[in-house]
């Protein structure tokens, strides 16, 4: 069988190119996680949680074929142009390529306002109350104390654990205008190599460090109004809003 | 007492994970439950809820981890049951895993029996791939696909000639593997003549006149059209002539195709001249000017399958050319067309061909008109150019149906020709559709007293689902006059406005017999001795032929993605529609 994937994210694609191959890391029921032997990542999949620059697009009645005959551990052999399994190949000849230029710098405030809108009064009865958040985004100020993220990674349900969420909101915000100590940033590049965080989060928040994140943040610098807030909000059953919860936080903190 | 589950390397969304929590703590005689993946700050969420464990130590961050508070320890089992389960996708159905057809290769594998053809009618940028596929999965090729591009079809080419399997095609239309039709074919009586040909409708022509002259055909190997070109170099033809020469059950050899290139030529006789059994060649579009003791070169199709009876009869090969005559046609002295709309290209090729040969008109190059002169036209409405968008005019008499008003009201058209192929992938009742038209067109022209002659040729035999007998019929009473072959209807044509079709002159040449290997793989052999097992990639519609002969298929249900080729979409779309209603 020859599937066509719709999209492609840069980094996915950069992947492809220096990688021969690449393992099936893990498999849900909207897509399909892949990583080298240094644990990068491509995640293939719909559309559901929008595009990621380690992403590859492909839409449902693929992955459903797709599913049928994948298993984790299988290796597929990997080009700029396609990934060849035994049972099938998927074609990026079609693929649009989604560039990620860093993120602008400009619109802070507009952001600030659209997302000041909404509640996250629910989150002061998880672990990543109000409280407990102002206080590590203080510390994240301040080179002189301890690590303070390593509360937040890996901390929560699911793929992307709530905690890696909040924390690539935060490196969102601090992208367009720096506020974290330079020893917090560099701790947590490294922290996080240290089989902390699953896989996939691993992937997000190196991509994060480097300026890198998925359409749907970048969206709402890019245009900061409710509809753009919305759809990171429907990114996964909570990481989006997780997301939006470490944005919300970092441009409201004391 | 707690007890740990690890699931090593699975991760599920947060939101299953979370439903499995609740759902687990929902269970009897189940305390507390909690599921979460495996992180150094999960794991001080477990401690810190009271669910910590020695093995939960051991959990990394990319496992799922499932701790459960519970006096009975049988509840274990079912827990670790429940999680499987909604680890595996909320233990839904799936229901395309369950049907008998596949949409992938080793579904499609795993459910045909010992499987030896692959059958690929999907759009042409993905039918190369596809037929590689089925290349290395060990099964022969059969291309109905076409704008497959011709390195691709030189590749695919040879790598199934160094695995001892046969590409069919790209761009072929009619094949019969040991009685079994593929595509486009008529169903035709077993028997000791065995085609091998470039051209799909050259194939049905002569296939069903052996039949109809009471002998039969068990392979008619298609190459497609272009296996005779420089580039390909004829593999497939020379392949399947080997095959069909080790076959013991063939007595005689045809081989169709149009000219090829003269290096092509030599190296396809040279082989023909190194078997021993009897050989019908037709390079139709050329006059034959030699004949070989081995080798019958016929000029027309009629001819190469008269010959090919009379071979297999044991006989001297005597072709005697027939034409209608007592017609009555008082033409115009401006009336002196010949105007024909095929839907079989060979057929027009020949049309073409004999009309050029015998008529002598000066030919106006176009690249509507298989020919064109100044009285004369030869359209092959089954031409790419005519069915952007549309149907083969084998299964849609639109363009047809056009041709014969527009031709009928031209000043100077006598004689209009037409061909009703029928047989698998065709019109369930063609005749029908044009016999309106036809009775028009002649009531018209008899109430104005002008003299127009319709003639037309039913290629297909009794066996033929549409009936040939009753196709012959119906275009009859609609005031058509039916030829037995193309060949009878394009001499009747010329005849009718004064000219002849010459046989050519032939001189007797002898050769050196040829040194060319014949041996031949074993898998070739069994594709051409037995029924096929076929997995059909692509047109559903073709399966039926397959399954009425008592060959096995399993159908592949390749789902055309975007990008795909939108002309063969269309016919797929159609035909896919079209065999509820008809056949």
């Amino acid at each position: 069988m020859i599937y066509e994937s719709s999209a492609i994210g840069e980094i996915a694609l950069s992947l492809l190119k220096t990688n021969k191959a690449m393992r099936v890391h893990s498999i849900f029921n909207n897509g399909f996680n892949i990583v080298n032997d240094k644990n990068d990542l491509i995640f293939i999949g719909t559309d559901k949680n929008g595009y990621f620059p380690f992403g590859i697009t492909i839409n449902k009645y693929t992955m459903h074929y797709i599913k049928e005959t994948l298993q984790v551990g299988d290796i597929l052999k990997t080009a700029a142009s396609s990934l060849n399994h035994n049972d099938f190949m998927l074609s990026n000849r079609n693929a649009e390529v989604y560039l990620y230029s860093k993120v602008n710098k400009s619109d802070i405030d507009s952001i600030k306002s659209v997302v000041s809108s909404y509640d996250f009064c629910d989150y002061n009865s998880s672990d990543f109350s109000r409280d407990k958040l102002n206080r590590i985004l203080a510390d994240l100020e301040n080179p002189d104390v301890d690590f303070p993220l390593a509360y937040l990674v890996g901390r929560g349900q699911g793929l992307t654990p709530s905690g890696d969420d909040i924390i690539t909101g935060i490196l969102y915000i601090n992208c367009l205008e720096p506020f974290i100590a330079e020893n917090h940033l560099n701790s947590l590049k490294l922290y996080i190599r240290e089989s902390v965080t699953t896989i996939v989060s691993e992937n997000f928040i190196r991509l994060a460090l480097e300026g890198v994140f998925s359409r749907r943040i970048t969206d709402i610098g890019e245009t900061p109004d409710k509809e753009t807030v919305d759809a990171l909000l429907e990114l996964g059953s909570s990481s989006g809003r997780d997301t939006l919860y470490g944005i919300y936080m970092t441009l409201n903190r004391r | 007492m707690l007890y740990t589950i690890i699931k090593e390397n699975t991760y599920q969304d947060s939101i299953v994970l979370m439903l499995l929590s609740q759902k687990l703590s929902a269970m009897d005689g189940v305390d507390k439950a909690s599921v979460m993946m495996g992180t150094p700050a999960n794991k001080d969420i477990f401690k810190g809820a009271g669910l910590g464990t020695p093995e939960l130590e051991t959990a990394s961050a990319n496992d799922i981890v499932i701790v459960v508070d519970t006096a009975d320890e049988s509840k274990v089992d079912e827990v670790n049951e429940a999680v499987d389960t909604e680890l595996a996708g909320g233990g839904g159905s799936d229901d395309s895993a369950k049907s008998s057809e596949a949409h992938n290769w080793k579904r499609a594998l795993e459910l045909a029996n010992k499987p030896n053809l692959a059958m690929i009618s999907i759009p042409g940028t993905y039918a190369a791939m596809e037929a590689e596929n089925a290349i290395r999965n060990g099964l022969h090729v059969f291309m109905f696909s076409d704008n497959v591009p011709k390195e691709d079809e030189v590749r695919l080419k040879e790598l199934a000639h160094e695995k001892g399997l046969l590409v069919m095609g790209p761009d072929c239309g009619t094949g019969i593997i040991h009685s079994v039709p593929l595509a486009f074919t008529n169903t035709v009586a077993q028997g000791d003549i065995g085609v091998v040909g470039a051209s799909g409708t050259g194939i049905q022509e002569v296939t069903t006149i052996v039949d109809r002259l009471g002998k039969g055909v068990t392979n008619a190997i298609g190459t497609g059209g272009r296996d005779l070109s420089t580039e390909v170099g004829a593999i497939t033809m020379l392949d399947s002539i080997k095959a069909l020469n080790q076959d013991p059950k063939v007595k005689v050899i045809t081989v169709i195709s149009k000219p090829p290139a003269k290096e092509v030529q030599e190296k396809v006789e040279n082989l023909l001249r190194s078997i021993d059994k009897p050989v019908v060649a037709l390079f139709l579009g050329a006059k034959p000017e030699y004949q070989e003791e081995a080798i019958y070169h016929a000029y027309t199709l009629e001819e190469a399958a008269v010959a090919s009876v009379q071979l297999s009869n044991g006989e001297e090969v005597k072709f005697t050319p027939t034409s209608i005559d007592g017609l009555k046609a008082d033409f115009e002295e401006n009336q002196k067309g010949i105007k024909a709309y095929y839907s079989g290209g060979t057929l027009a090729s020949e049309a073409a061909m004999m009309i050029k040969h015998s008529l002598g008109e000066e030919e106006i190059k176009d690249e509507g008109f298989t020919y064109k002169s100044a009285s004369h036209e030869v359209i092959d409405l089954g031409d790419d150019m005519y069915t952007q968008g549309k149907p083969h005019p084998m299964i849609d008499p639109e363009k047809r149906i056009e041709a014969l008003e527009t031709s009928a009201d031209s000043e100077d058209t006598a004689v209009i020709m037409l061909d009703n192929v029928i047989g698998y992938g065709s019109h369930a009742d063609m005749a029908s559709e044009l016999a309106p038209t036809i009775k028009r067109i002649t009531d018209k022209a008899a109430s104005e007293e002008r003299s127009l002659v319709v003639l037309a040729t039913v290629v297909g035999t009794d066996k033929d689902a549409q009936g040939y007998d009753k196709q012959r019929q119906i275009l009859e009473e609609a005031g058509a006059v039916i030829c037995d072959t193309n060949d009878q209807m394009v001499r009747t044509a010329i005849e009718l406005i004064g000219g002849k079709v010459a046989q050519p002159e032939t001189e007797m040449k002898s050769f050196d017999k040829g040194t060319e290997d014949l041996s031949v793989d074993e898998k070739m052999m069994s594709l051409i001795s037995n029924n096929p097992s076929v997995i059909n990639i692509g047109l559903k519609s073709f399966t039926e032929a397959v399954e009425n002969s008592g060959a096995e298929v399993v159908q592949f249900n390749w789902r055309p993605v975007a990008g795909g080729d939108e002309k063969l979409m269309k016919v797929l779309q159609f035909l896919n529609n079209y065999e509820g209603e008809n056949v």
